[in-house]
């Protein structure tokens, strides 16, 4: 079991840090943590689901939760929410989605991995909401 | 294509350099040192020891030191003192006026290092203009900064970090009542250099804050030594600030005076390590003596700040930041708190993208409340 779960550790972080060397860009993990708290915080907390903690999941969660690109279970994908077309639908009542209505979307889910590694349960500094 | 040039270095060469008409021997050196020229570079190098001689106040008679960097993005920030700027590429423009009549005056130039070709360029187009005695310090400014001496600032960017309310400390270290009571630049502090050892209390706890020391002028050395022992005390961020006081009363009027100076300075922010963190220090000295200078504004959840916070603290918990953000005050800087500086940080990357004019900063410690005002800080390594 414990094997099972260093192996999804492994698995996760290598193909983590493979998406990240593949895309040559230095995250700014600041500009994820404005994302977060601004967009995906503001609406978990207005909707039943409640404000999700960084420090709820380790590296290897939030990494193989990007990757997987399920939001809520599946229903749709955790990307739709970083694209520029969810910012642009938003940007009238957020203000983070307006500032960073030009930021491309892979950038932006850079920025957002490397907050969310960087506040993991296992991170360099756990993050949570409140 | 390299070739390896000798650097002159002595003071009997400068000496001989500096007497008028002397003749220039680049070979007969009582000491040098092997450097690797690259192409393009002007045949005649110096360095640091050598320059040491020229940036002397009282000013050397005889000689010019020229920055060859451009004014804003490098000069203003820091460069050797005594230096002329006269940007390589402005060489053509300014040269004619600040350059020396004299044509047999030392010229010596410098740039940002070996791999900068600016002062070589400038070095070039002075020999056509027929200046006879021309060095290059090719190693430049990083190198002077490495070897232990003091950069300088010229007057009018001082002016800028003032007017930016920039976080620094401005010592004059001239006597006091002979001369900083008759008139001092808005701000500073009066350290005199005899004095130094008794009153450097008066000084920053930070070690890493900005400190601009200046007195009377390019004919007074006292801030270049009181540069020099701030730095013994262990202070990296040191300056000098070369044309003092007389330059600021020419450019800008005279400054306060002892009447003015009666009540004590209030202490001002120094900046952290991380962007946008002010010391715990600077922070406590600041809520202690001089609180109605800054907003404390707390982020944490109201339940939080319930259990205690910062006396006259504004509650602003961090999740209605985006839609309050409006209703921050602009009048005075913003000290966002938190527990641990983590929501704190982000009060103020919110703030810098939403409100960018606002003056914020946050503290990077563990602070500790209790419900009476009173509580423990520990700034983060």
């Amino acid at each position: 079991m414990k094997h099972a779960h260093m192996l999804k550790t492994v698995a996760a972080v290598v193909l983590l840090g493979a998406s990240l060397t593949a895309f040559a860009y230095d995250a700014d993990w600041k500009r994820g943590r404005v994302y977060y708290r601004s967009v995906c915080t503001s609406c978990h907390t207005a909707n039943p689901v409640g404000a999700i903690n960084p420090s709820t999941k380790t590296k290897a969660d939030w990494g193989g939760y990007l990757l997987n690109d399920k939001h809520a279970k599946g229903k749709d994908s955790v990307t739709k929410y970083l694209s520029k077309e969810y910012r642009a639908s938003i940007k009238a009542s957020n203000k983070a989605a307006e500032k960073f209505a030009d930021v491309p979307d892979k950038e932006l889910l850079e920025d957002l991995k490397a907050f969310l590694l960087k506040g993991a349960k296992d991170g360099d500094s756990p993050a949570t909401c409140s | 294509m390299f070739h390896p040039v000798k650097t002159i270095v002595s003071a009997s060469m400068l000496a001989a350099l500096l007497a008028s008409g002397a003749a220039i021997c680049t070979t007969a050196v009582a000491q040098e040192t092997q450097q690797v020229a690259k192409a393009g570079w002007y045949s005649q190098i110096v360095n640091a020891d050598f320059v040491k001689k020229i940036a002397q106040v009282p000013k050397v008679e005889g000689a010019m030191l020229i920055d060859s960097r451009p004014t804003a993005r490098k000069f203003d920030l820091g460069h050797i003192q005594t230096a002329v700027n006269i940007p390589d590429s402005a060489f053509d423009k300014l040269a004619p006026t600040l350059l020396p009549a004299d044509k047999a005056m030392l010229l010596v130039f410098y740039c940002d290092g070996p791999e900068c070709m600016l002062s070589h360029n400038s070095a070039f187009k002075a020999e056509k203009l027929g200046y006879t005695k021309i060095r290059v310090y090719a190693e430049g400014y990083p190198d002077w900064l490495a070897k232990g001496h003091t950069g300088a600032i010229s007057v009018p960017y001082l002016k800028k970090l003032i007017d930016e309310d920039a976080p620094l400390t401005l010592v004059d270290s001239r006597p006091k009542e002979r001369k900083y009571d008759k008139g001092h630049i808005p701000g500073a502090i009066s350290i005199p250099d005899l004095q130094f050892d008794k009153l450097s209390d008066r000084l920053p706890a930070d070690k890493a804050a900005a400190l601009y020391f200046y007195c009377e002028g390019l004919s007074c050395k006292l801030s270049s030594d009181s540069a020099i022992k701030a730095r013994k005390l262990g202070y990296t961020k040191v300056m000098v600030v070369p044309e003092g006081y007389p330059a600021w009363e020419k450019l800008y009027g005279a400054g306060p005076t002892a009447e003015g100076a009666a009540t004590p300075a209030k202490p001002t922010i120094q900046a952290g390590k991380e962007s946008g963190t002010i010391t715990v220090a600077s922070f406590e000295k600041i809520f202690k003596e001089a609180p109605d200078t800054i907003h404390v504004v707390d982020v944490r959840d109201p339940a939080e700040i319930a259990t205690g916070t910062f006396k006259g603290a504004i509650a602003f918990p961090i999740n209605t930041m985006e839609k309050r953000i409006e209703e921050l005050p602009s009048d005075k800087p913003i000290v966002f708190v938190c527990g641990t500086g983590a929501r704190s940080g982000e009060a103020h990357d919110m703030a810098k993208l939403y409100r960018p004019a606002l003056k914020t900063y946050f503290i990077e410690a563990d602070i500790k409340w209790s419900k009476d005002g009173s509580y423990s800080i520990v700034e983060k390594k």
